[in-house]
């Protein structure tokens, strides 16, 4: 009598303790991931950064695919604020991410982002490709995106320096 | 020999700047001067406009010799355009382009780049292709003078060098002369744009029946 309910209470116990540990087992499914963000400041105004960035774009084989002014935007709302989101990229690239797998459009193209801080002060900012498309775990896409790293950073210096 | 006068000199470079606005937009708005939707606002409207007042101005101050020239130029590089796609479509069903151009054009003129193309876009992406043929076929008819009309065939083929080293195609993501997407992409653009050189050279100098053609057309040709 005494084994069965010990029996009973390990049993429960097990189930209750396998119960508890779900969210750690979900955390760990393969479609999480950790980006990393680049910053970079520049000494230079938000004016004379935009400006290099659009003109850098081509130099790295990219083109400006969509503008987001949200300081423009945010202006409706009394905000001051200096801030535009670049999404560029280019069809070849394009093309043979998509290629690989459909569900880099999340990431693809990509994002670079210029704002100026509470204390005017100008930088240019941008997730690394390779940290957010290594969830995907193609060697193809991982190969692209690396390269990507590279046209980013190039640009990003550029455009801050 | 019958040399130019200044004021016939200045004419022709005054309308081959405006001639020349819309086929360097492009390659501009690459460069980051702007986006190719504004400076379809800013630039090219404004010339193509300057352009129409300038065939009208000719036409009545007498200089009928500058306004055939533009009529002929512009019609002939329009025509030419079509040989040029003759060789570019197909090229791109091969796959030895990297995307369709002049829809990409039509994005860009747009603003719409990240909706993708619609039937506007098309219509005013293929609209700027063909009037850049124009555009050319005017300046290279206001720079011909009294050479061979087959001067028009490394004329092409210079305009189709001059892309494979724009900032049009860094952007796109070849390289220059398409060095980072194959040698299709270069042999491609080449062969047409000497196509356009060639039927640019074949069209120019036809003559035109006197009718059923409008009066003001008439009147403008030889």
């Amino acid at each position: 009598m005494k084994n069965r309910t010990l029996l009973r209470t390990l049993v429960l116990g097990a189930v209750i303790g396998i119960a508890a540990l779900q969210p750690s087992f979900v955390a760990a499914a393969p479609d999480s991931f950790s980006g990393e963000r680049v910053t970079v400041p520049s000494d230079k105004s938000f004016d004379e950064v935009t400006k290099a960035v659009k003109s850098l774009v081509a130099k790295n084989g990219m083109m400006v695919m969509a503008e987001v002014d949200q300081g423009k935007m945010l202006s409706m709302t009394g905000l001051n604020l200096k801030a535009t989101l670049y999404v560029v990229g280019n069809p070849v690239v394009g093309k043979q991410l998509f290629e690989q797998d459909h569900a880099v459009g999340l990431y693809v193209p990509v994002r670079i982002f210029v704002y100026s801080d509470a204390n005017d002060k100008t930088s240019v900012s941008y997730d690394k490709p390779s940290t957010l498309l290594s969830q995907f775990q193609n060697p193809k896409v991982n190969m692209v995106a690396e390269m990507l790293d590279q046209k980013l950073e190039g640009l990003a210096n550029m455009a801050a320096h | 020999m019958k040399s130019l006068d200044w004021r016939t000199l200045a004419t022709r470079l005054l309308l081959v700047v405006a001639a020349a606005a819309a086929p360097t937009a492009f390659p501009l708005s690459q460069m980051g001067i702007g986006s190719l939707h504004q400076l379809a606002l800013e630039l090219m409207l404004p010339a193509a406009l300057f352009l129409a007042a300038a065939f009208l101005f000719v036409r009545i101050s007498g200089r009928h010799e500058a306004a055939c020239l533009l009529v002929r130029g512009g019609s002939a590089g329009a025509l030419a355009t079509l040989a040029l796609e003759a060789v570019r479509y197909p090229g791109f069903k091969l796959g030895f382009m990297p995307g369709n151009l002049p829809q990409l054009m039509g994005v860009l003129l747009l603003d719409r780049f990240a909706l993708g193309p619609s039937t506007a876009s098309t219509l005013a992406g293929f609209g700027y292709h063909f009037w850049n043929g124009a555009c050319f076929g005017i300046i290279f008819a206001l720079f011909k003078g009294r050479l061979s009309k087959w001067w028009a065939i490394p004329y092409g083929l210079a305009i189709g060098l001059g892309f494979l080293v724009s900032p049009v195609v860094q952007a796109l993501g070849v390289g220059l002369f398409g060095k980072d997407f194959g040698w299709h992409f270069a042999a491609t653009v080449l062969t047409a744009h000497a196509a356009f050189g060639v039927a640019l050279a074949g069209v120019l100098e036809l003559r035109m029946p006197s009718a059923p053609f409008p009066a003001a057309v008439r009147h403008a040709l030889p």
